[in-house]
C-alpha cells in the first residue's frame, strides 16, 4: 500500500512574473486519495497540471511509476495522460456537439479502438454511473450532476491509475456534490486507482486519506494521516 | 501583537456565544500583559469579547478570589482603604504555567457553541504567541474530526441521524473556514488579504 | 450611447475592421466596374476586349462582374461573425445593465457600419486603381477595327492585327465614367447594407438579454435551395430556347437564381455530410469535425458555398471549351483569353473562399477554447484537433465542389449535345470527354489544395487555444 506511484521533487512553475509553484515536493501512494487545498490563486490547479503532464515545470522533476515524465515530448506526454490518467474538471469539459456516449468513447477512439467496441465500453461506464439513459443526449441537455458523471465516465474509460479532479463538485449543490464524490471514490477504490483532489471545500477534502495545503505556491502544514 | 479591534471582525460569530461559563483562563491571559485592577480586567475582557455579555464585577472578583486561592494570581499591591476595587492583581509563575498549558492544549472540535475555542484563539493572538502554528494545529484537529464525521455519514442509514450529522458537519465546516480566515489575516506582512 | 460605440470600436481588434473595410472597398469597386461597362455607348471610343466591347456580350460581362461580389459578401458575412462570443457577452451585459434593444442595435450597427462605410468610400479609389491596371486604350472611332463580327471568319491577314487589338487585357472602360451621383449611390447603397447587417447581427440578443442558449438542438437545415436551383435552371432553359433579346435578361436571372440556390443549399450539404461522417467513422478527428458541423451547419456552409458555384462555372466552362476548341477548325484567341479570364476569376474567388473558410475556422477556435483545452488535458493530441479543423472545412467543401463540377459539366454537356448540329469523330468525342474530366479533376484538386493551405495557416492558433490557461474556473 505504500508503493509510490506519482511523485514530484522541488517543482517550480511561473507564468510571466508570477511564480505559481515554488519548490513543491510530494508523493502519492498507489490507491491513496490526496486532497490539495488552499486559498484561490495558491497554485492548486497549476500543481495538478504539472502532476498530470499538462504543463511542464521549469525546475524540479515529476515521476510516474519511477520514470521521469516532465521531460517527455508533447506526444508521449499526451499518450500517458490518455492511458494512465483521468481528469475531471469543474464544468465545461464535454464537447457540446457530440452526444454523451460519443464524448465518453472519444479516448478509446484515440487509442485506436473501432467505433462499436468504443461505444460498448462507453455505454457500460455510463450505466455503471447511473447515467446510461442519457447516452444519446447532448451535454447541454444534462443537469450539472449528470454532466459531471458523464465527465467522470470519460475520465475512467481508459482504466487510469491516477484520477485528477479539479473542484469536481464546485458547480454542484451539497447533496449532488456528495453523491458525485461517493461515486468517484468508490469507482477508483474498486480499481485501486489513486486520486488527487483539488478543492477549497473542507467537506470535500475530508473525504481524502491525506491533505496538503498549498498557499502561495508552497506547502504549509501537511495533514494528519488517518 | 494585534490591535484590539480583532474582536470586531469576529463579532458576528461571537454574538452567538451566550454566556461565558468560565472566565478564569481569559483573565489569566489579560494579566499576562501586566498587573491590573479588577476594574481594568473587566474593561479589557469586554473589549476583547464584544459579542459576549459584559462581565459583572461580582463575577470578576469571585473568579480572581478563586484564582488567588489556587495560586495562579497574587495581590501585587493594595491601595489605602482596602476593598476589592483598589487591589492590583498580578500573575504568578504558576499562573503563567497554567496559562501556557491551557494554550498548548488543542481544543476538541465541538460540541457547540465553541466558547473555549474562541477564547483560546483570541487570548493566544493577544499574547503574540506563535499564532500561525496554533491555528495550524487547531485546523488539523478539526480536519481529523471532519474526516471521522464524513466517514460516519457513509455508514449511517437512519435519516434522523444523517440530518444530525449534517448539522455537526456544517458547524465544523464553519469553524474551519473561520480558522482559515484568521490564519489569512495573521499571515506575515507582505501579503495583502482582504 | 454613440460615445460608448466609439470606445468599443477603438478597442475592437483592428484585423476585423480592416478586413471589413478592405473587402467592402473591393466589392464597391467591382460594382462600379459593372456600372461603367453598362454606360458604354454601343460604339466605344476605346480599344477594349470583345467581352466588354461587344454590346451583345457586354451585359453578360457586367453581370458576371457584379456576381463576383457574392463571394466577397460571403467573406464579409464571415468576418462580421468574428468574435461573436465576446461580442454577445458584451452586448448581453449591456442589456442586463439596462440598455434598450434599440441602443444595442445601434451599437451593432456602428461596429459593423463604420468600417464598411469607410471601405465603401475607398471603393472609388480601388476602382481608379483597377482602371489604370486594366483600362482600355483610347482609339479613334473612325479606325473601325475594334468591333468584331463573330459569325464571320476573318481573312488571315486581318486576323493578326485584329487579334492583337482585341486581345489586350483591357477590361475596364476608361472613356466613360459613372456620374458623380451614380458613384455616390453605389457607395451609399453598400454602406447602408453594411449598417443593416451590423444591426441585424445582434438581433437575437435584442430579444433576450441572456444571450443564446445552447441547451436545445438547432433545427436541421432543409434543402430549400433546390427550389431556387430548379427555378434558375428552368429560366436558363427558357432563355436558351426563347427570343434573343428577352432571353438575355432571363438567362441572367436564371444564373443568379442558381447561384443563390447553391448558397442556400450549402448549409444542408454541410449538415448531411457531417451526419453521414459522424455515423460511420471510427476516427476521432472526423468525429469531432462532423459533430461540430452538424451542430451549426449554417456558418460553415455559407463559408464554403462559393465552392459550389466555382464548381458549376468550371464544369460548364469545361464543356464550352471542348465545344469551342475541339469542334472548330480555327481557335479564336478571343475564346482563349475569355476562358483564361474566367479561370483567373475562378481562382480569385477560390482564394477568397478559402480565406473565408480560414476565418470561420479561426473564429470557431476562439469560441470553443475551453472545450478544446479540456480535450487536450484529457489526452487528445493537438494534431488530432488540427486534423479535425481541416476535416471540417473539407466535409463542407468537397461535396459542394464535386457536386458543382459534375452538375455543371453534365447539364452543359447535355445541352451542348442536344444543341449540336453535328457529331464529331469518336476520337474527338473521347478527347473532349477526357478534357472535361481533366478540368473537373483540376478544379476539385485546386480547391482541395487551397483549403488545405488556408486551414494550415490557422492551425498555429490551436496551441494558443488549447493552453491550460483556458481551463480557468475563476
Amino acid at each position: 500500500m505504500t508503493e509510490v506511484i506519482l511523485s514530484t521533487r522541488a517543482v517550480e512553475k511561473s507564468f510571466g512574473r508570477t511564480q505559481a509553484l515554488r519548490g513543491v515536493s510530494l508523493e502519492l501512494a498507489r490507491g491513496e486519495v490526496l486532497a490539495v487545498t488552499g486559498p484561490s490563486g495558491g497554485g492548486k490547479s497549476t500543481l495538478l497540471h504539472c502532476l498530470s503532464g499538462i504543463l511542464r515545470p521549469e525546475a524540479g522533476e515529476v515521476r510516474y511509476g519511477g520514470q521521469r515524465v516532465d521531460d517527455l515530448a508533447e506526444a508521449p506526454r499526451t499518450r500517458l495522460r490518455r492511458r494512465e490518467f483521468g481528469i475531471v474538471l469543474q464544468f465545461g469539459q464535454l464537447v457540446p456537439e457530440l452526444t454523451v456516449e460519443q464524448n465518453v468513447a472519444l479516448p478509446l477512439l484515440l487509442e485506436g479502438h473501432d467505433r462499436s467496441a468504443a461505444r460498448t465500453a462507453a455505454r457500460a461506464w455510463l450505466d455503471r454511473l447511473d447515467v446510461g439513459k442519457l447516452a444519446e443526449a447532448l451535454p447541454g441537455e444534462l443537469s450539472g450532476g449528470e454532466a459531471q458523471r458523464a465527465a467522470l465516465a470519460r475520465a475512467l474509460v481508459t482504466g487510469p491509475q491516477v484520477v485528477f479532479a479539479d473542484e469536481p463538485t464546485g458547480a454542484l449543490d451539497t447533496v449532488g456534490g456528495e453523491a458525485l464524490l461517493d461515486v468517484l471514490l468508490s469507482t477508483t477504490r474498486e480499481r485501486g486507482a489513486s486520486v488527487v483532489l483539488v478543492t477549497h471545500d473542507n467537506r470535500v477534502a475530508a473525504h481524502a486519506d491525506r491533505e496538503v495545503v498549498l498557499v502561495d505556491g508552497a506547502f504549509t502544514a501537511a495533514g494528519v494521516r488517518s | 501583537m494585534l490591535p484590539g479591534n480583532i474582536g470586531y471582525s469576529l463579532s458576528v460569530y461571537i454574538v452567538c456565544i451566550v454566556i461565558f461559563m468560565s472566565v478564569g483562563h481569559a483573565l489569566l491571559g489579560i494579566l499576562a500583559r501586566g498587573p491590573a485592577h479588577g476594574y481594568d480586567l473587566k474593561r479589557e475582557h469586554d473589549l476583547r469579547f464584544p459579542g459576549a455579555k459584559p462581565l459583572a464585577y461580582g463575577q470578576v472578583y469571585a473568579t480572581l478570589a478563586r484564582l488567588e486561592r489556587d495560586g495562579h494570581v497574587e495581590i501585587a499591591e493594595t491601595a489605602q482603604g482596602g476593598g476589592p476595587e483598589r487591589t492590583v492583581y498580578a500573575l504568578t509563575p504558576e499562573g503563567r504555567r497554567t496559562l501556557d498549558d491551557w494554550l498548548e492544549q488543542v481544543e476538541p472540535a465541538g460540541p457547540y457553541p465553541a466558547d473555549e475555542l474562541v477564547r483560546k484563539t483570541i487570548t493566544a493572538l493577544h499574547l503574540g504567541t506563535d499564532a500561525v502554528g496554533f491555528l495550524a494545529h487547531q485546523r488539523a484537529q478539526h480536519m481529523a474530526r471532519m474526516r471521522e464525521l464524513v466517514r460516519a455519514q457513509t455508514v449511517v442509514a437512519e435519516l434522523g441521524a444523517q440530518i444530525a450529522l449534517d448539522h455537526t458537519i456544517a458547524h465544523l465546516d464553519a469553524d474551519l473556514r473561520w480558522l482559515e480566515t484568521a490564519a489569512a489575516r495573521v499571515a506575515p506582512k507582505g501579503k495583502v488579504h482582504t | 450611447m454613440t460615445r460608448l460605440a466609439w470606445t468599443f470600436l477603438r478597442s475592437a481588434r483592428w484585423p476585423r475592421a480592416a478586413l471589413l473595410a478592405g473587402f467592402t472597398a473591393l466589392a464597391t469597386a467591382l460594382l462600379l466596374v459593372a456600372l461603367t461597362m453598362l454606360l458604354l455607348p454601343s460604339q466605344p471610343a476605346e480599344a477594349l476586349f470583345s467581352l466588354v466591347a461587344e454590346p451583345g456580350l457586354r451585359w453578360g460581362t457586367a453581370f458576371a462582374t457584379a456576381m463576383l461580389v457574392l463571394p466577397l459578401l460571403l467573406m464579409l458575412n464571415q468576418v462580421v461573425r468574428l468574435g461573436t462570443a465576446t461580442r454577445e457577452r458584451r452586448l448581453a451585459a449591456l442589456r442586463l445593465a439596462g440598455a434598450t434593444p434599440a441602443e444595442v442595435r445601434r451599437l451593432g450597427a456602428v461596429e459593423v457600419g463604420f468600417p464598411v462605410t469607410v471601405g465603401a468610400m475607398a471603393g472609388p479609389l480601388v476602382f481608379a486603381l483597377l482602371r489604370t491596371l486594366f483600362g482600355g486604350q483610347r482609339v479613334n472611332p473612325a479606325a473601325g477595327m475594334h468591333v468584331v463580327d463573330l459569325t464571320v471568319t476573318p481573312p488571315s491577314d486581318v486576323v493578326a492585327t485584329y487579334s492583337i487589338l482585341n486581345s489586350t487585357p483591357a477590361l475596364i472602360p476608361t472613356s466613360v465614367s459613372p456620374a458623380w451621383w451614380q458613384t455616390v449611390a453605389v457607395v451609399a447603397l453598400v454602406a447602408a447594407a453594411g449598417v443593416m447587417t451590423g444591426s441585424l447581427a445582434s438581433r437575437h440578443l435584442v430579444a433576450s438579454p441572456l444571450g443564446v442558449s445552447r441547451r436545445e438542438r438547432r433545427p436541421a437545415p432543409r434543402p430549400w435551395g433546390l427550389l431556387l436551383v430548379g427555378t434558375g435552371l428552368g429560366a436558363m432553359a427558357v432563355a436558351v430556347s426563347g427570343a434573343f433579346g428577352r432571353g438575355q435578361a432571363v438567362m441572367m436571372a436564371g444564373i443568379l437564381l442558381v447561384v443563390l440556390g447553391v448558397i442556400a443549399l450549402a448549409p444542408w450539404v454541410a449538415f448531411r455530410s457531417g451526419q453521414r461522417a459522424a455515423r460511420r467513422t471510427s476516427d476521432p478527428a472526423t468525429l469531432i469535425a462532423a459533430g461540430h458541423l452538424v451542430s451549426d451547419p449554417g456558418p460553415a456552409g455559407r463559408a464554403a458555398a462559393a465552392v459550389g458555384a466555382i464548381g458549376i462555372v468550371s464544369g460548364v466552362a469545361a464543356v464550352m471549351e471542348v465545344g469551342v476548341f475541339f469542334y472548330s477548325r480555327f481557335i479564336d484567341p478571343f475564346f482563349v483569353i475569355s476562358f483564361a479570364l474566367v479561370g483567373g476569376a475562378l481562382i480569385l474567388v477560390l482564394l477568397v473562399t478559402a480565406s473565408t473558410l480560414a476565418v470561420h475556422a479561426a473564429e470557431s477556435l476562439v469560441d470553443r477554447r475551453r472545450v478544446l483545452a479540456a480535450l487536450v488535458a484529457a489526452g487528445t493530441p493537438v494534431s488530432v484537433l488540427r486534423d479535425a479543423l481541416r476535416r471540417e472545412a473539407m466535409l463542407t467543401s468537397m461535396p459542394l465542389s464535386v457536386g458543382g463540377v459534375l452538375i455543371g459539366a453534365v447539364v452543359a454537356g447535355v445541352v451542348g449535345v442536344a444543341a449540336a448540329d453535328s457529331t464529331g469523330t469518336l476520337a474527338v468525342n473521347l478527347a473532349g470527354l477526357l478534357f472535361v474530366c481533366g478540368q473537373v479533376t483540376v478544379t476539385v484538386g485546386l480547391t482541395w489544395v487551397a483549403i488545405r493551405i488556408a486551414i494550415g495557416a490557422v492551425a498555429p492558433r490551436l496551441l494558443q487555444a488549447t493552453a491550460p490557461a483556458n481551463l480557468r474556473t475563476e
